[in-house]
Formats: structure tokens, C-alpha cells, sequence
């Protein structure tokens, strides 16, 4: 009886097996097309010998010893980390991309098309200075040049902010991953209850959650015993069992001045170090590349206004002005002019001499030179020292045929004011014959200034500026036929700037186009190569934890066999229970 | 192709593996053909800068080069039209001068026939036509612009007025840039066609102005005549030194306050240089004080500099403990600015304020009153606004004043009002160093065999044989030493001219005769006109000023045949004739001149349109797609699709299921 018996338990286990053979290919089966699913292999033993005759043994059948997922848990750390890497790349190119989209360039319709328009309505202007015509092109053309150059920076700034706002939505994003992490944790930790390796689906579940979360930043993890695994940010815990500390970010001022997200841990708000993901992507992207190109930009724009004023300030339209405010305020009118941070203004006087010069109803034109002292005896000038200046020199009781009738002041938002006290009095500016001893102090408080603005946020042609004060001439005798100005503006297209180390304004918008552009190139590469990292990492995965049909046929037959065997033999013995029965008839 | 490699170094294809490497290689496939797609369709190589950061700066920096290029084509073609029109009006001028000419001699000719009637009259309407037409082709536009104008272009630079035709225009030449390099002018002035203006350079004394705080360095023209070139200094007392970086100063002031700064800038009393710069007492140089008795002051160049040197203070050897450095004199130029007490004049004692001078410019007489003027802008102010049609102006050395007559047909005369105004500004038109022979507008006085015979107003006389005279004060010496007279020679104290002045207090006149009928014109030449040849007792005889100023160009050589035709005079109509000739070939002459500037910018347009098209051609090089490359690619491209979707299609579409039944 115990033979038969135990022959039925060895077909039993034959049918179990080979049923349970069936349920984990067809299981795989269903699974091929799941991306995160992990194949699942049975691992099957002949189980414990028994006696038949003394001294001579039989097998009693067979046990199922482990269903197994077949998975290389150092390949998915490596996984997790090339796919960190391949995010922040993909957003990094992204970013950079749409920036040279807002750029434009190599198309008609691009910041260095308005500025070679720009200068060529200059140059032009030179050969007809007292063309209104032509004046008034040059007013459109430095309109469209600062209109494009804005619209840019606003588009480049736009980017920056959906940057931004993607860093938000990632932070809660990556946060409510790590909840559930730490929520997966403390379930496979229950139900594998010892078993370590039990709960496959919650693994594979919780394998795509931790690939997902080191997507958004860059994790690395420890498996602890009882099943959980421990999340580390650089050398910080992020998870510990079944607790995320949690992230957030709090707000920050960048090199512009732009309130940013910084990521820091929702416990104790320190910052995270992020080193890959599509966090740090984001963030790389929107503060060093993003940032850093508005940041080249505003620096552009600003050498552009401080060069062109510098030579526009000092010279003179067809009309003098009868009164006249500098744009620029300074924080200061007792700081020295040459000191930035005492005025507050991005750039700083230098020493030199300009030229006021006042004409009178009959046309006499009287000039009155003003020295701005800088570096020489230690004490530089000021707005208000400026202001003295002028009136010294221009004293309306002082001698002299002409009535020196104009006094300056500094006004109530600290800039520079001039005006003729008289009716009928005028005055324009110029400067000194030779170029070298010309002082930039007009261009730094913005007066007779082409353009206006500190940045390229701001950047455009002074308001009010009509064809009769566009400067094409440094004259002091009214002579609308100079274009010397005209002419030296016009050439700035070709030659080195102070501003821009001896660059000149063309040639160093270019070579900013050609960073952006090669910063650019390199994130697009960079993206390919850890997209390839990545793909023959996920390529070796699919080799070990991917589902084969083929494979998974070949075990179906075999387990369809084996259970027709295993069935085969029960009835076998079942016959032979039969006869033994009929025995017993 | 690079996206398309796919890892293949794997033991166990799976399903998943094969679908996803097969999508991959379709995808990168796809994005390839696409780019290739939008090359040819195009026909650019590049779309975005970062698909070739190098070749796009090229593009860029290309792209503004050609606009530059097209630009100077503009000006270039610009320029042309202004020479063009130049040429136009000058072919006009001509033919009318050449008709003044023709016209002159007609006169001549009909006179000689005529038997000595001299009737002008006909010709002195043609005359004044022509004179008209002149100053309309003075007046010429090019796109409204005048062209004869200069930098002044706005108003019509010739104006018929008070008789002459005065220039309004400036001389400057318009500018327009060619090249990178070159700014190219295209306009000729009113004063190389016309004569215009008087050419005489009349203040030719350096007026030497001293050096203030607030001279520019670049009015200097430094202790070696080379400027001043900007670098650093040692200053030494003996004890310490101290390097003074003057690269960045602007004015004299600056130089004074750097050093004296740098001199004191050590904290340690013991360690600063114990030296004081100042602008010395003479105001032409700078000097260094020390200011401890034992001070020994040495000023050094710094490598190889100029600096010192140039401002005249380099001393290598002191001169001793106490000894001032008293720098050479850096001589500066004029400026607008320059303070009228900063002005030593011409006899070194400054500028007469006070009295001011007289200016007459044909019928137009006027005193300029200097009393209030504190700078030499407002002494021109005051010359150029007083309504002469004359312009003064700094001369180019920046040594001294010229004045210059605009109004054609008109003379001009400088003189005194009483005081030295006009003399210690070096402007006044007869001075007692004129040349004899450059007076009379360079036709001279002729002297030779003359022999002036003056008689006071006691009634004695004496014969001054005035053939050696060479100078106007030469003149007024043989005059003033002839012994027998009792009379003062000299230049007129108001106005200008020769001045005789009667000091016998007899009873009779002062009055002065020709002596040989040979030179019966030395009494006009020398100023004294028919009925201003005597005057009362204790009187002055005052003669006109003998050399003043007139345009010398073809609107005063018409006015003057016009005013020849008037007095019916042959002689005057053979003289202006003559100087109309030499107006034709002058003319003749610049018309040469316009063409073969009109001929370098036909060069310089082909040689623009050559570099034009070089850079477009560059451009195209590195921009533009190669078509049958593409093409190649593409074809590429494709077959590798095909490929990749049949077979991908097969082997996705195939499994051991198919076989079981």
C-alpha cells in the first residue's frame, strides 16, 4: 500500500510541478511586453529518497525548491545611475536646444542680422549726416536691435522659468516616489517575513520605483536585510525602512537676480547633493546654462550700451537741448563715479575731459570743458562734485560775452540735471579732439545717451529720442554735415571694444553664439553617449530578465509533457490499484 | 550614422530586446533621413548653430562681413554720385569761365577795333549772368546735400550779397567708410574750386599760450616736439623713490596731482618722496620742489619711456640737496579753451583786452570788442558773430589765429583800435615785418626808383628815396630818418595803413607828393589816394592798409572783370581776363582731380564686389549642402531602413509558437 501510495505522491508532485511549471511561463508569457517585468525561472528538485526493498532506494517524486526573478541587482544599480545620467543629459539638450531655437541664429531673423543693420545704418549715416531720413533709420534700427535682443532675453528668461517650475513639479514628484518607496519597503519587509526574496511583483514594483526616483536624482541604495533598502542622496540618507525624509525646495536668488527652487530635505531644509537625474539636469541646466547665457546676454547688452553711448554722449544732433536728465540714477551723488558699488550703476567714470557747449539766440556758441578726475589725486569725482564742476564752469554771473546760462543739479532720483535758464539758450555736448582723453562720464549717467538700460532686460533706445538728437558729429560749431560719430559708431562693428577685451561688439556676440552653440553640441552628445551607456545596460538587462517566447514555448512544452507524463503515470498506478482491487473480488 | 549603434554583445535574445533594439535602430534611422531631408530641401548644411558650433561662428562672423561689404558698396556708390555730380558742376564752371574769358577778350578786341571808345556796358549784364550760374553750380545738390558745402551742407554755401559772393561752406570733407580700414573723402570744398575763401594765412606768430592745470596733455607738444607719450616715471628726493604711472592722465592737472599723490602715498612719513609738483612760475613748464632742504630730485624714465623726457623733467644727475627742477618748456598749443590770459601774444606781454581791433570787409567796417572775452573761443566768437562774412579760426599747428575773408570780391584789412589787440594776436593784415613785395594781393609795392617827397607843416620838405625798402619797416625807418622833416612814420593806431603824423606845429599842412613821373602810382600804392595827400598842421596823414585780404578765386576774378567792364577799363579787363584763364585751367585741373578720385572708387567698388564675392562664396562652402553627398547619404539612409524594417518585421513576426501544434 505504501508503494502505491507513495507512487500516486510522486505522480502528485510530477502534476503540481509541472502545473506550477506551466502557471510560471505562462506568467512570463503574459509578461513579455511588461518593460520592468523580470522573468521568473522554477527551480524544481527530485525530493527525498525512499527505501523500497531494504537497502535499496527510489525517489518520491519531485519538489519545486524556488521561483526565482532572474535579475542582476548590480546591473539595475548601474541601470538606475546610467539612466540618472541619461535624464539630466536629455534635459540639459532640451534646454539648450530650445535657447538656440529663441536665438535664431543662421536665419535671417536673429540678433546679429539686427545688429549688422544696426551699424550699417551708421555707417551710412556718416556719409549723409544731416539726412532726418537717415537719422530716423538708424532710431529704427537700434529699435529693432533692442526689441529682438529683449524678446530674446524674455524668451531665454521663459525657459529658465518653465525650468524652474519643471524643478518644482520633479521635487514633489520624486518626493511622492520616495513615499511610496518607503512605503513598498515596510510591505515586501511583511510579507516576505524571513523569506527573503519572496515578494517578486512588490521587488519589481519597488526596482521600477527606485529607477524611476534615481531618474529625478541620483540615488544610491543598500539592500538591509528583512528586504528594505536604504536610499542615499550623495552621503545623506533619503530613506531609512519604511521613512522618507522627504524634499522640497526653498526660493533663491541666482547670479541675475531671478528667485530659483533649491532642492533641500523637507526635515532640516539642507540642500541635496544632486549630481545626476533630471534634477540636476534641470537645475545645471537652468542656473549654469540657462543662467549663464542670460547672464551673457545682460553682459552684451551692457558693453553694447556703454560703448555706443560713450561715443553718442559726446557729440551733437541738429538741435541743442535746452534741458536734459540723465537716465541713470545713482544710489550715491557723494560716491566717486569711478566706484560701482557706490553708485550702484554697472559701470565706472573714467578719467577725462567732455565738452558742454552753450549757444546763445544769435548763434554764438561758447564751450566750457569739464575735467572728471578719476585715480589722480585720490579724491574722485562725484554726481555732486560733477554738478559743481559744471557750474563752475558755466557761471551765469561769471565773465565772459556769453551769458554761461545753464546750471546743472542733481535731481530728486539722484541724476544728473541740466537745463539753460534762459529762453533761446541751448547746448549740446562733445568731446575732446583727441579720442583717448574723452571721459565715458555722459554714457555712465546717461546723458545725450543713444540707448538706454542697464541689461538686456531693459536694453532700448532712450525714449524721446528723435532724429534731431540722434549724434552723427562731434562739432562744436553745428555743423550737421560731420558724421564723425556716425562713422566711429558705424566701425564698432569691426573694432575692438574695451568693453569686450579688445573684442569687438560683432565678433563677441559671435563668440558667445559659438559657446552657447558648442555648449549645445556638447549636451546633445553627452546625451547620446549616456543614452548609449544606457541602452546596452538595458540591452544586457533584457538578456538576463527579459521574457524569450521561444524559451518560454520550449518550457511550455516541457511542462505540458511533463504533466502528461506525471498524469500518465497516475493512471498507471491507478490500473495497477485496480487490479489489486479485483484481487481483493 | 553614430546613433545608429546598437549594443549587441548579449548571451540571451528576449522579446523585449528585439522589439526595442528594433524600434531604437528605426527611430535613430528615421531622425538621420530626416536631417538629410531638410538639408536637400533647404539646400543649407546646417540649421542650428550647435550642429556645427565652428562652422557657425564662421557663418556669423561671414554673414556680418558680407553685410559690411554690402554697406560700403552703398557708401562707395554714394560717394560716386556726389563725385559725378561734382564733375557735372565743374563741367559747367568751366564752360561758364571759359565763356567770362571768351567774353573779356571779345571786349578787348572790339575795343582795340573801335579806336579807343571803350564802351563795356553790353558785357556787363553776360558778366553778371555768369556770375549768377556760377553760384548756382556753387550750389549744386546731391541728394540734398550741398555739395560744395563741406561739412557745412546744409545751407547753400555761396550767397551773392553786398556785392561779392560770400562761402558759407566749410572746408571738411564729407567722409564715408570704403573699407574696414579706409574712410574715403568725397567731397571737394568750395575754397579748391572756387578760391573761396582768402587763402592768406595771416597769424603766423606763435601766440605761445602758457600751461594751466586744466591743459590737455595732447595740446602739448612736449619738450622734444613729439607730444607727450604717456608712460611711467621714477620721481626720486635723493632718498626714496617712487614709480608714478601716468599712463591714464588726461591734463596737465592730472600729471601734477599723480605725482604729488604717489609722492606722498607712503604710510610712513620717513618713506614718501619729499617732492611737490607745480606748473612753474613762467607757466610754460613743470617744475619739482623738494620739501626738505636736503631733497636731491631725480626724475627717471621707466624702461624705455618718454614720459619724462616729454614733459621736459627727466634729470638722471640732481642738482643738488634744495634745488628745484625747473622742467623744460613743453610748449602747448591752442586751444578754444585756452584761458586769453594764458595767451603770451605776439610781443610776449599777453593779449590788449581792453581796446579790441577794427575789421573791415569791404563797405562793412566794425570794432570787435574784446573787453569781456576769457577764453580764445570767445576772442573768435567775437570775430566770426560780428557779421564780416570773415572766419577766425585756430591754425593747424595750434600755434596761432588765422582769419580767413568769405566774402569773394571784397577786401578784407585788420587793424588796431587804439591799442595792440590785433598785433598781440597776430592778425593784424599790415604788419611792420609784411614783405613789400606780398603786399597789393602779392602784386607788391613798387618801390624801385621811388622817391616820396614830404613837407611838415613848417614848410620844410625833404626827398626819402623809399627804393630799398624791403618791409614796412623799412619803409617807415628811411621816412622816420630822414633828416630835415619833423614827422612820425608808423602804422595807423586805428584801423591800419601807413600813418604819417605831422610834429613841425608850423603854421602850414603835412602833406606828401611823388617826386619822378615815372612812378606816378607809388603814392596810391602806398595808400595815399588823389585828395588824401595832405592834411593840417599837428594832423596825421593816414594812407589805406596797403595789403589786405581777398578771396583769390573765380567769383572775385568775375566781380572783378565786372567791375572792370564798369570803369571801362582795358587794362583791368586784360588783367581779370588773364586770371579767368588761369581760373579755366585750374578747373581743368580739378575736374582731372574728381576724375581720377571718381576713378580709385571705381576700383575700390571692384575690388568690394571682389571680396563680396569671396565671402559669399566661403559662406556657401561651409553653409550650403552638398547636393550629391546628400543625396549619397540619403539613398544611404534609406536602404539602411528598408533593411532594418524587413528584417525586423521578420524576425519579430517569427517564434517557436508559429511551429507547434
Amino acid at each position: 500500500m505504501g508503494l502505491i501510495n507513495g507512487a500516486l505522491q510522486i505522480g502528485k508532485s510530477g502534476l503540481t510541478a509541472a502545473q506550477s511549471g506551466l502557471m510560471v511561463t505562462g506568467n512570463n508569457m503574459a509578461n513579455a511586453a511588461t518593460p520592468t517585468y523580470s522573468r521568473q525561472q522554477m527551480y524544481l528538485a527530485p525530493t527525498q529518497y525512499t527505501e523500497v526493498v531494504p537497502g535499496k532506494y527510489t525517489g518520491t517524486g519531485v519538489k519545486i525548491l524556488d521561483i526565482r526573478r532572474q535579475v542582476d541587482d548590480a546591473l539595475n544599480g548601474r541601470i538606475r545611475s546610467a539612466s540618472g545620467d541619461s535624464a539630466s543629459n536629455l534635459v540639459q539638450q532640451q534646454a539648450l536646444s530650445r535657447v538656440e531655437a529663441v536665438f535664431n541664429e543662421l536665419t535671417e531673423q536673429d540678433i546679429s542680422s539686427r545688429l549688422n543693420d544696426f551699424f550699417g545704418a551708421w555707417t551710412a549715416l556718416q556719409g549723409k549726416p544731416n539726412d532726418s531720413a537717415q537719422r530716423n533709420i538708424v532710431i529704427q534700427q537700434g529699435q529693432n536691435l533692442t526689441n529682438f535682443v529683449q524678446e530674446t532675453r524674455t524668451g531665454i528668461k521663459n525657459i529658465q522659468d518653465d525650468l524652474d517650475s519643471q524643478v518644482r513639479f520633479q521635487v514633489d514628484q520624486a518626493n511622492a516616489l520616495a513615499s511610496q518607496i518607503a512605503d513598498l519597503n515596510r510591505q515586501i519587509v511583511t510579507s516576505e517575513a524571513g523569506r527573503s526574496g519572496s515578494s517578486s511583483a512588490l521587488r519589481d514594483q519597488r526596482d521600477d520605483l527606485l529607477k524611476q526616483l534615481n531618474e529625478s536624482i541620483n540615488i544610491t541604495t543598500r539592500e538591509v536585510e528583512g528586504g528594505s533598502v536604504t536610499v542615499y542622496v550623495g552621503s545623506s540618507p533619503l530613506i531609512q525602512y519604511s521613512e522618507s525624509r522627504g524634499m522640497t525646495y526653498v526660493e533663491k536668488e541666482d547670479i541675475n537676480g531671478a528667485k530659483l527652487a533649491q532642492v533641500v530635505f523637507a526635515d532640516n531644509n539642507l540642500p541635496m547633493e544632486l549630481t545626476s537625474g533630471k534634477l540636476h539636469g534641470l537645475i545645471t541646466a537652468r542656473d549654469t546654462q540657462v543662467g549663464g547665457i542670460i547672464g551673457d546676454i545682460d553682459t552684451w547688452a551692457r558693453g553694447v550700451i556703454s560703448e555706443i553711448n560713450s561715443i553718442h554722449s559726446l557729440g551733437r544732433g541738429t538741435n541743442g537741448y535746452t534741458e536734459v536728465t540723465g537716465l541713470n540714477s545713482v544710489d550715491d551723488p557723494d560716491a566717486a563715479l569711478s566706484d560701482m558699488d557706490g553708485t550702484g550703476l554697472p559701470w565706472a567714470a573714467t578719467n577725462g575731459d567732455f565738452y558742454i557747449n552753450v549757444k546763445d539766440q544769435t548763434g554764438n556758441v561758447s564751450s566750457k570743458k569739464i575735467h572728471v578726475d578719476v585715480g589722480m589725486d585720490g579724491s574722485d569725482m562725484t554726481l555732486n562734485s560733477l554738478v559743481t564742476a559744471i557750474n563752475a564752469a558755466t557761471d551765469p554771473d561769471g565773465p565772459g560775452p556769453l551769458t554761461r546760462n545753464i546750471q546743472a543739479s542733481v535731481d530728486g532720483a539722484n541724476r544728473l540735471h541740466i537745463e539753460a535758464l534762459t529762453n533761446g539758450y541751448t547746448f549740446t555736448f562733445s568731446g575732446p579732439e583727441n579720442q583717448a582723453d574723452a571721459t565715458n562720464v555722459l554714457a555712465v549717467l546717461g546723458v545725450n545717451s543713444f540707448f538706454a538700460g542697464q541689461s538686456a532686460a531693459d536694453f532700448s533706445v532712450r525714449t524721446g529720442l528723435t532724429s534731431d538728437y540722434v549724434v552723427a558729429g562731434n562739432s562744436v560749431e553745428a555743423l550737421d554735415g560731420k558724421g564723425d560719430i556716425a562713422g566711429r559708431i558705424g566701425s564698432l562693428a569691426s573694432t575692438g571694444v574695451a568693453s569686450f577685451n579688445g573684442q569687438s561688439i560683432s565678433d563677441n556676440y559671435v563668440s558667445r553664439m559659438g559657446e552657447i552653440a558648442t555648449a549645445s553640441k556638447a549636451a546633445q552628445d553627452n546625451y547620446t553617449a549616456a543614452d548609449v551607456v544606457l541602452q546596452t545596460l538595458e540591452a544586457e538587462r533584457q538578456s538576463i530578465s527579459g521574457v524569450s517566447m521561444d524559451e518560454e514555448a520550449i518550457h511550455m512544452v516541457t511542462y505540458q509533457r511533463a504533466f502528461q507524463g506525471s498524469a500518465r503515470f497516475i493512471s498507471v498506478v491507478n490500473q495497477m490499484l485496480d487490479e489489486i482491487m479485483a484481487l481483493v473480488r | 550614422m553614430t546613433s545608429a549603434v546598437k549594443p549587441t554583445n548579449v548571451a540571451r535574445v528576449s522579446m523585449l530586446l528585439r522589439s526595442n533594439l528594433l524600434m531604437d535602430s528605426v527611430r535613430s534611422n528615421s531622425v538621420d533621413l530626416l536631417k538629410v531631408q531638410n538639408q536637400l530641401s533647404t539646400g543649407l548644411k546646417i540649421a542650428r548653430p550647435s550642429e556645427d558650433p565652428g562652422a557657425a561662428t564662421s557663418i556669423m562672423n561671414l554673414d556680418s562681413l558680407i553685410e559690411r561689404y554690402k554697406q560700403y558698396q552703398t557708401n562707395i556708390g554714394q560717394a560716386k554720385d556726389y563725385m559725378d555730380q561734382t564733375d557735372s558742376a565743374l563741367s559747367q564752371s568751366i564752360k561758364l569761365v571759359g565763356n567770362a574769358h571768351t567774353q573779356a577778350l571779345d571786349a578787348l578786341s572790339v575795343a582795340s577795333r573801335s579806336g579807343g571808345i571803350v564802351d563795356f556796358d553790353s558785357y556787363i549784364p553776360i558778366i553778371d549772368g555768369i556770375i549768377q550760374s556760377m553760384v548756382s553750380q556753387g550750389n549744386s545738390v546731391c541728394r540734398g546735400s550741398y555739395i560744395f558745402g563741406g561739412q557745412n551742407n546744409t545751407v547753400p554755401p555761396f550767397e551773392q550779397t553786398n556785392g561779392g559772393v560770400l562761402f558759407r561752406g566749410n572746408l571738411s570733407e564729407l567722409e564715408a567708410r570704403v573699407s574696414a580700414e579706409t574712410q574715403q573723402g568725397f567731397t571737394v570744398n568750395g575754397q579748391e574750386v572756387f578760391g573761396a575763401l582768402s587763402s592768406q594765412v595771416m597769424g603766423i606768430e606763435d601766440l605761445n599760450p602758457d600751461i594751466t592745470a586744466a591743459t590737455p596733455l595732447s595740446d602739448l607738444n612736449g619738450a622734444l616736439q613729439e607730444g607727450i607719450r604717456k608712460g611711467s616715471i621714477i620721481v626720486s628726493d635723493g632718498t626714496n623713490s617712487v614709480t608714478v604711472d601716468l599712463s591714464l592722465c588726461v591734463t596737465v592737472g592730472d600729471v601734477i596731482n599723480k605725482i604729488n599723490t604717489a609722492a606722498s602715498a607712503a604710510t610712513l612719513p620717513a618713506d614718501r618722496v619729499k617732492v611737490t609738483a607745480a606748473i612753474s612760475a613762467d607757466g610754460t613748464s613743470l617744475s619739482l620742489t623738494p620739501t626738505v632742504p636736503a631733497g636731491n630730485i631725480t626724475v627717471n624714465e621707466v624702461g624705455t619711456g618718454y614720459t619724462a623726457r616729454d614733459l621736459g623733467i627727466h634729470l638722471t644727475v640732481g642738482g643738488g640737496a634744495g634745488v628745484l627742477l625747473a622742467g623744460q618748456d613743453v610748449d602747448a598749443r591752442l586751444s578754444l579753451t585756452t584761458p586769453v590770459t594764458a595767451l603770451h601774444g605776439v610781443g610776449g606781454a599777453g593779449i590788449d583786452t581792453i581796446n579790441g581791433l577794427i575789421i573791415t570787409n569791404g563797405q562793412t567796417s566794425k570794432t570787435i570788442d574784446l573787453s569781456t572775452a576769457t577764453t580764445l573761443d570767445d576772442i573768435l566768437n567775437a570775430i566770426n558773430h560780428a557779421g564780416l562774412s570773415v572766419r577766425a579760426e585756430i591754425n593747424n599747428a595750434g600755434t596761432g589765429i588765422n582769419v580767413l575773408n568769405q566774402l569773394s570780391g571784397s577786401e578784407m584789412t585788420i587793424g588796431e583800435n587804439g591799442g595792440t589787440s590785433a598785433t598781440d594776436l597776430g592778425i593784424r593784415s599790415l604788419t611792420l615785418s609784411t614783405l613789400l613785395a606780398d603786399t597789393h594781393a602779392g602784386a607788391g609795392l613798387h618801390n624801385a626808383n621811388a622817391i616820396i617827397r614830404i613837407t611838415d607843416s613848417s614848410g620844410a620838405s625833404a626827398n626819402v628815396d623809399i627804393s630799398t625798402a624791403t618791409t614796412m619797416k623799412e619803409l617807415i625807418d628811411l621816412i622816420n630818418n630822414t633828416v630835415g622833416i619833423n614827422v612820425t612814420a608808423g602804422l595807423a593806431a586805428v584801423g591800419n595803413g601807413l600813418a604819417i603824423k605831422d610834429d613841425a606845429a608850423g603854421a602850414g599842412t603835412l602833406s606828401i607828393n611823388m617826386v619822378q613821373e615815372d612812378n606816378y602810382h607809388i603814392l596810391d600804392q602806398l595808400g595815399f589816394a588823389v585828395g588824401n595827400r595832405s592834411v593840417a598842421t599837428g594832423g596825421t596823414l593816414k594812407g589805406n592798409d596797403i595789403n589786405p585780404i581777398m578771396p583769390d578765386g573765380v567769383f572775385s576774378h568775375l566781380i572783378a572783370l565786372r567791375d572792370a567792364l564798369t570803369h571801362n577799363s582795358t587794362t583791368e579787363v586784360s588783367a581779370a581776363g588773364a586770371l579767368l584763364e588761369a581760373d579755366h585751367t585750374n578747373l581743368i585741373k580739378m575736374q582731372g582731380i574728381i576724375g581720377s578720385k571718381t576713378q580709385s572708387l571705381t576700383t575700390r567698388k571692384e575690388h568690394t564686389e571682389e571680396n563680396l564675392l569671396a565671402a559669399n562664396t566661403l559662406r556657401s562652402d561651409i553653409r550650403d549642402v552638398d547636393f550629391t553627398e546628400a543625396i549619397t547619404r540619403y539613398q544611404n539612409l534609406y536602404t539602411a531602413l528598408q533593411g532594418n524594417l524587413k528584417t525586423g518585421s521578420q524576425m519579430v513576426n517569427i517564434s517557436l509558437l508559429d511551429f507547434l501544434s
